[in-house]
């Protein structure tokens, strides 16, 4: 009796001691949640509430709602052309360069006649930092005639894709597609087109929507090129013309605050639908150097 | 695939349009960056050919040394925060049973923002006047450390190297997580049976057996580094004058502003090999460590 007593002791000062590490952990995890969105809450809250407001206290809850900020937004910030403009260098950019990127895996994949060096020379691309493009390209394009032009842009965009879909969909392909499935097609008589569209494409699926989601999430964010290659109001994407608001409204917090949430909301609703296929995405980006 | 092998022109059509594409616009770029840097040209008349010149002015010039301070002193940091705290949090989500996935997701939600987004956000939060920053400050009787933080040249460069720390560090809990959920599970079980507290276990365990994912984000952390820009750009400009500038910026600014494009590219060239070089070393690095 006394001796299972002793037991229960020092087994629950164990349990105590497991629970109290429990809580410890669930208490820094916690903290570095909040410090992790509190940020954008912050932000989110601003966006409701204007310069009288924000200045007698930045931490209190809009009270009462104001709107005036988002139709402010919408004007200056042309969203109503900002936002399919970004809708479509990322959509065409992730279209044409899966398509590309998918026929140049099929051949480095499948083909075994010493490719080696192909696969190295495109590989070679995700090492390069787009700054080492930047100003050549601009001369590039100022040259062809495509500054200010959405073919220019999305040239540039899905060449420096390119490399990255072509490392992952080669190594989807190696991977995914059985060579005798191959041999069996050409044996039914399958040319290289078919082969491509009804057996290399749907056994890639996988590939193919990681390929995609990394894109357009990298698309839709990209800044840089779309700075020096777009001025015309009429091209710019999102993230530039909010940007811009930046100087333009500078003094105006509850319009700023807009504009941030403006840019925030599409990549968070994004990211709660597509979670494990973002993380996978963008981890995958990973072994990009 | 031999079977396919008669059709001839095959490689050509399947591998052709991307190669094109790509070797025009990407490595014959690289090769006008490389001329570039070694000429002196405003992008209208004709390029005058310096030799080296570019890079012996930069290596002598005050700004570059500020902006190649700044971008090893964010380096270090970065390593310190990043792998550190990174590492730290990993295992905390990876021993948490409950609400596991919660945290993950909840970590790795500013990395999928634009930065141009978290710029402007952290624009805000840094504001002199309204930003949480100052007004906590206040509000916990620290009055004497508010500062206008994108303005003060000794604390702006921590203004801007703030946003682009919170905003990845979840990247690289999350590939430290992935990594750690690879170990095999009995692993981790039969050294807790054996006693072992959860810090010996990530000490002698996890760490140990995570050098290589260890290493990829350290090379991850580093070539970006380098090529650090939005948050720069768009919360200072990199000012006052370079105090809060990265290579891109500088990069950027030399080109597009005072149009020096000789000076911008050799600039360029700054940022790439240093990537190449580091890739390349620690690629090598944990290849040794595979095998």
């Amino acid at each position: 009796m006394s001796h299972t007593r002793k037991i229960d002791k020092s087994s629950s000062r164990l349990i105590a001691r497991h629970r109290f590490f429990v809580a410890l952990r669930h208490i820094v995890l916690a903290l570095w949640s909040v410090t992790t969105l509190y940020p954008v809450i912050w932000v989110f809250l601003n966006s409701f509430r204007d310069n009288s407001q924000i200045y007698v206290n930045p931490f209190a809850l809009p009270n009462p709602i104001i709107l005036k900020s988002f139709p402010q937004v919408l004007q200056g910030a042309q969203l109503q052309i900002a936002i399919p403009n970004s809708l479509i260098y990322a959509a065409v950019t992730v279209f044409v360069t899966v398509i590309l990127a998918a026929m140049t895996s099929f051949y480095l994949s499948k083909f075994p006649k010493r490719n080696g060096f192909l696969y190295t020379y495109f590989i070679l691309g995700i090492m390069i930092p787009v700054h080492a493009l930047l100003i050549p390209l601009f001369v590039t394009m100022r040259n062809m005639g495509l500054l200010n032009s959405r073919l220019g842009i999305l040239i540039v965009y899905v060449a420096t894709s390119l490399s990255f879909a072509i490392f992952v969909l080669t190594g989807f392909m190696r991977k995914g597609i059985p060579d005798e499935l191959i041999e069996a097609a050409v044996i039914d008589g399958y040319g290289p087109v078919r082969i491509f569209f009804r057996i290399a494409l749907p056994l890639t699926q996988s590939g193919i929507a990681t390929v995609g989601t990394f894109t357009f999430l990298g698309i839709w964010n990209e800044f840089l090129f779309a700075l020096i290659l777009l001025s015309k109001p009429a091209l710019r994407t999102l993230n530039l013309t909010v940007y811009n608001l930046r100087g333009q409204y500078s003094s105006d917090q509850g319009l700023m605050a807009a504009g941030a949430t403006v840019l925030i909301v599409p990549a968070i609703l994004i990211y709660v639908i597509f979670q494990e296929r973002v993380v996978k995405g963008l981890t995958a980006g990973a072994v990009k150097g | 695939m031999h079977v396919l092998q008669k059709h001839r022109w095959a490689p050509f059509i399947l591998a052709g349009p991307s190669f094109a594409i790509y070797t025009y616009f990407v490595i014959v770029s690289i090769g006008y960056t490389v001329y570039y840097s070694l000429t002196k040209w405003n992008a209208i008349s004709k390029p005058v050919f310096l030799g080296l010149k570019n890079y012996a002015d930069l290596l002598q010039s005050a700004d570059f040394r500020i902006v190649m301070e700044n971008t090893v002193t964010g380096l270090v940091i970065a390593l310190i925060l990043q792998v550190g705290l990174g590492l730290l949090f990993a295992y905390l989500i990876f021993r948490t049973r409950r609400a596991f996935r919660l945290y993950r997701a909840l970590v790795f939600l500013p990395v999928v923002l634009s930065p141009a987004a978290v710029a402007l956000m952290f624009t805000l939060v840094f504001n002199a006047d309204v930003g949480p920053v100052n007004a906590i400050l206040k509000d916990v009787g620290l009055t004497s450390l508010t500062r206008n933080w994108l303005a003060d040249k000794n604390v702006v460069f921590y203004a801007v190297l703030t946003p682009m720390i919170w905003q990845f560090i979840g990247l690289y809990v999350v590939i430290l997580l992935a990594g750690m959920q690879s170990i095999p599970d009995d692993v981790i079980q039969s050294a807790t049976i054996d006693g072992a507290s959860s810090f010996r276990t990530f000490r002698s365990i996890v760490i140990p057996m995570q050098w290589d994912i260890i290493f990829i984000c350290v090379t991850m952390i580093t070539s970006g580094s380098f090529k650090a820009f939005e948050h720069s750009y768009i919360m200072t400009w990199g000012g006052p004058g370079v105090r809060s500038a990265f290579l891109g910026v500088f990069m950027y600014n030399k080109t597009f502003l005072s149009a020096q494009f000789g000076v911008g590219t050799a600039i360029a060239m700054v940022i790439l090999v240093a990537t190449l070089v580091i890739t390349v070393i620690f690629r090598s690095i944990t290849r040794r460590l595979d095998y």
